[in-house]
């Protein structure tokens, strides 16, 4: 279980969450084109925005990182949330 | 919730899959058992051996909408004088029955790096629940002359990326 989820908030205020209850959007339901900011929430209640406008393409990934064969399993997950602007690539990672 | 990611491999002329897999066994035998019931007899110099060709893939199961950039790579272990793991990448449409003699798809050492991981991304993409990677066909050589022993333990590591 992840211990950051995002949440979009649109240009008419309106919020989609990534865990809404019972319900799981993906991020694939968002409408990249009304996103005012994009927020990753931690469980402590961290929150890490993005702010979004017509010239900022978000960019958010999580890099998931795992092994077998030496009896573990353990997995790695971090959150690479940013934007591209004029070509540039702005990207934090944070560990989930 | 998330992607759950796990370890399957074939087997068999019928691609019988083995969910849930821990571990891949090279053994003389085409099967995910203790590879100690089946060991890989060590030739005479210079004539090599070979373990049954292993298919190995990752499932993708859970709430996703992509899983991208899907690699592979031995992480951490080290093979004995005479004895190499080579392993290399195909799409699950390439099945064929393992064999036991020198593979024509594992002809590379696998490797041993991040920098250089197989991809195991499908060129169809992953964008739906119970999806698989690409095959990672692997297979231990053994050379002629080797150190009767058993192998230890070797660590593949896996990434990809979730959206």
């Amino acid at each position: 279980m992840r211990h950051k989820h995002w949440r979009a908030v649109y240009n008419n205020g309106t919020i989609l969450k990534q865990i809404d209850g019972d319900i799981e959007n993906k991020f694939g339901d968002i409408d990249l084109s009304q996103l005012n900011k994009f927020e990753l929430v931690s469980n402590n209640g961290f929150i890490y925005t993005v702010l979004l406008n017509p010239l900022r393409k978000l960019i958010y990934f999580v890099r998931v990182t795992g092994s077998f064969g030496n009896g573990e399993n353990k997995i790695d997950e971090v959150h690479h949330i940013g934007y591209e602007q004029d070509g540039e690539k702005h990207i934090q990672k944070i560990n989930d | 919730m998330s992607a759950i990611v796990s370890l399957t491999i074939a087997t068999g002329v019928g691609e019988t899959l083995h969910e849930g897999e821990l571990a891949i066994n090279y053994q003389n035998d085409d099967a995910v058992t203790d590879p100690a019931s089946s060991p890989i007899s060590i030739p005479a110099a210079p004539a090599l051996a070979y373990s049954y060709e292993k298919y190995a893939k990752l499932k993708f199961d859970g709430t996703f909408t992509a899983i991208t950039n899907v690699k592979i790579w031995k992480s951490q272990g080290v093979l004995p004088d005479g004895v190499n793991i080579k392993g290399d990448a195909v799409e699950e449409a390439a099945y064929v029955q393992p064999v036991t003699t020198a593979s024509s798809i594992a002809l590379n050492d696998v490797p041993e790096n991040d920098t250089d991981a197989v991809s195991l991304q499908p060129a169809a993409g992953i964008t739906v629940t119970g999806s698989y990677s690409k095959y990672l066909v692997s297979q231990a050589v053994i050379s002629g002359g080797a150190t009767a022993q058993t192998l230890a333990t070797q660590t593949y590591r896996w990434r990809y990326d979730e959206t």
